[in-house]
């Protein structure tokens, strides 16, 4: 009889877990705990800050970062099919338009402003030149839907994706089902720009201790930390921060920055401080491009800075800068070209 | 016999262990007990209709267009002073959707004297990037240039508009400190309380009424504001006004 008893515990005890393993299973199919894809790990080089982009909110995936990049290089989220997001962020310009002083979208249409290089943006808070956009994730609806740049409505948008079996798949390997809506376009963006990581510069490596500086960039970044680096801060080469760094308004396009979000008068003419990671490919520069070259930004702050009432302090006496300090500078700033991203292969437009 | 009674125990725990987190998930707020929330929307206190043209309370006339904005946070409060909230809960009211204009929430108790409810969307969904939804960007209630809700919009056409195409554009939103255009809403239902019926439905009408954005608080003209498209003093004005355009219709206890 023991022997029964004993048989009957066990039997009803594996019967126990069972139902017990069944019923949590169910719980991992609810939309919170379901977990499809092939996990893609987010890796913080050494010695960064703390990413300000919230990973628990988008989990990464190979299946999440491909269906980004196809829509990435997708001219259907523009009106007329031919403006995807890698029209104006292209590649071989770190992400930036090459030799395009500003932007232009749909209809020959131009912007306001200079396509800004797109990297290590897990580290921004605050996006666009005027710091507008709260969430990485919500940064793609300003393009899509701005007449002057992809001119689309996002209604428009995911229409159009949901028309095509194969993005109804991708959204399905990524997210689990075939459901297409803004918040999946717009987090598996996220996923394609987040791993857009830039670190494998010669000054990365330098401060690794793989490679080592010749004397112009020895001498290029001494002086770069003398005087530059209090707004392009190591190792993002920005500080993130708004400034108004004595360029005068332009009349034609009466741009006053920051101050179009905040409405705040000290905000007048504030720009976000750009990265000067892979700079020697992002001409021309300025939040405006008027600066075609390295040597016209420098004299800029050498000599042409116009104070106003939000100069900012550190470049309102100007940056006293001779010819050969200049020559050493852009010598280090070259060595800020990450060559591994502006051919890898993982980040251009999907066979 | 003990050893059975042991092993069935276990079985319902570990059953009950294993399944009660679903059912918790599934139904935050189950019971028998539901509320038909309808939002009547009305110019003058005649129902809305798009496209109609109407006299705001300054003899100017206009036609409207559109007219929608957003319920969240939903408090019903019983007269003991205990309440039920409806967290995560958005929804979108449009004028040119009826089946946006009701909706029947599912409630654990049945005797309500009061309800509150956020007009607009709270901050930390300002902030927190892409929703679903009615909070889906798709919907066109979100500001993409300068991230925010739009959280009530009129459109319509007046000849007194001085604006491009005699436009009037009221977009209102903002939610930082100092321009704030959130507002919360408390309706009294003491003099005909909700009580619902076990196993049924009671229906909570409530009118909006449009002419309040007008002048609910302050005195706000077409001519001189044609278009308030972004956060700032005009929209919280405008924020004020039409917090006063909620009132009770009826309750009907079936």
């Amino acid at each position: 009889m023991k022997k029964v008893f004993t048989i009957s515990v066990c039997t009803t005890l594996i019967f126990a877990v069972i139902i017990f393993i069944a019923c949590k299973k169910n719980d991992v199919s609810s939309p919170n705990g379901s977990l499809p894809g092939t996990p893609l790990q987010f890796v913080v080089p050494a010695g960064w800050p703390a990413p300000q982009y919230n990973f628990d909110s988008n989990r990464l995936t190979k299946e999440g970062f491909e269906l980004g990049r196809k829509l990435f290089y997708d001219g259907r989220l523009s009106k007329d099919g031919n403006v995807p997001c890698a029209s104006c962020h292209q590649q071989f310009a770190a992400f930036a338009t090459f030799d395009h002083d500003l932007s232009h979208g749909v209809n020959f249409r131009l912007t306001t402003r200079n396509t800004p290089g797109l990297s290590n943006l897990a580290w921004v808070k605050d996006f666009m030149w005027d710091g507008g956009i709260n969430h990485l994730d919500l940064q793609p609806l300003a393009p899509i839907t701005a007449t002057n740049e992809m001119g689309e409505t996002i209604a428009g948008v995911l229409a159009k994706l949901n028309t095509d079996a194969t993005y109804r798949q991708m959204f399905k390997a990524a997210f689990g089902d075939e459901t297409i809506n803004t918040q999946r376009m717009t987090k598996a963006l996220s996923q394609f720009v987040l791993m857009m990581v830039n670190n494998n510069s010669k000054y990365d490596k330098v401060k690794r201790g793989e490679a080592t500086f010749n004397l112009a960039e020895g001498l290029g970044y001494d002086i770069f930390k003398a005087k530059c680096v209090s707004c392009h801060t190591e190792p993002l080469f920005t500080d993130n921060t708004f400034r108004n760094n004595g360029m005068p308004i332009n009349n034609n396009l009466k741009d006053y920055g920051r101050m179009l979000i905040t409405r705040n008068p000290a905000d007048s003419l504030k720009f976000r401080v750009p990265s000067l990671r892979n700079v020697e490919w992002t001409a021309p520069y300025g939040h405006d491009g008027r600066f075609n070259n390295l040597d016209l930004v420098m004299e800029h702050y050498r000599s042409k800075v116009v104070n106003g009432a939000t100069t900012d302090p550190l470049v309102k006496n100007k940056i006293p800068l001779s010819n050969y300090e200049i020559g050493q500078i852009k010598a280090f700033l070259y060595t800020l070209t990450d060559t591994a991203y502006l051919n890898g292969v993982q980040f251009s437009a999907p066979r | 016999m003990k050893k059975w009674a042991f092993s069935i125990i276990i079985l319902l725990t570990l059953v009950y262990w294993g399944c009660q987190k679903e059912v918790a998930n599934d139904v935050p707020v189950s019971g028998s007990y539901k509320l038909k929330v309808t939002f009547n929307n009305t110019v003058g206190g005649q129902p809305m209709q798009l496209g109609a043209t109407y006299t705001n309370p300054f003899a100017e006339t206009y036609t409207l267009t559109a007219f929608r904005y957003y319920i969240s946070n939903v408090v019903l409060h019983q007269s003991n002073g205990s309440n039920v909230s409806l967290s995560d809960f958005y929804h979108l009211v449009d004028q040119a959707d009826a089946g946006t204009q009701s909706f029947t929430l599912p409630l654990t108790q049945n005797k309500f004297t009061r309800i509150t409810f956020t007009l607009g969307v709270d901050s930390v969904r300002n902030v927190s990037g892409t929703q679903t939804g009615d909070l889906d960007p798709a919907k066109g209630m979100f500001w993409t240039w300068n991230s925010g809700y739009i959280m009530a919009k009129l459109e319509a056409n007046s000849p007194v508009s001085p604006a491009a195409a005699n436009k009037i554009e009221w977009h209102i939103g903002g939610f930082k400190t100092g321009e704030n255009a959130i507002r919360q809403i408390s309706l009294d239902l003491s003099v005909n309380p909700i009580e619902i019926k076990n196993n049924g439905t009671s229906d909570l009408l409530i009118n909006a009424e449009a002419n309040k954005w007008f002048n609910g608080v302050t005195d706000l003209k077409i001519a001189e504001n044609p278009v308030c498209a972004m956060p700032g003093l005009l929209a919280t004005k405008f924020a004020d006004n039409y917090s006063k355009m909620f009132s009770i219709a009826g309750v009907n206890n079936n």
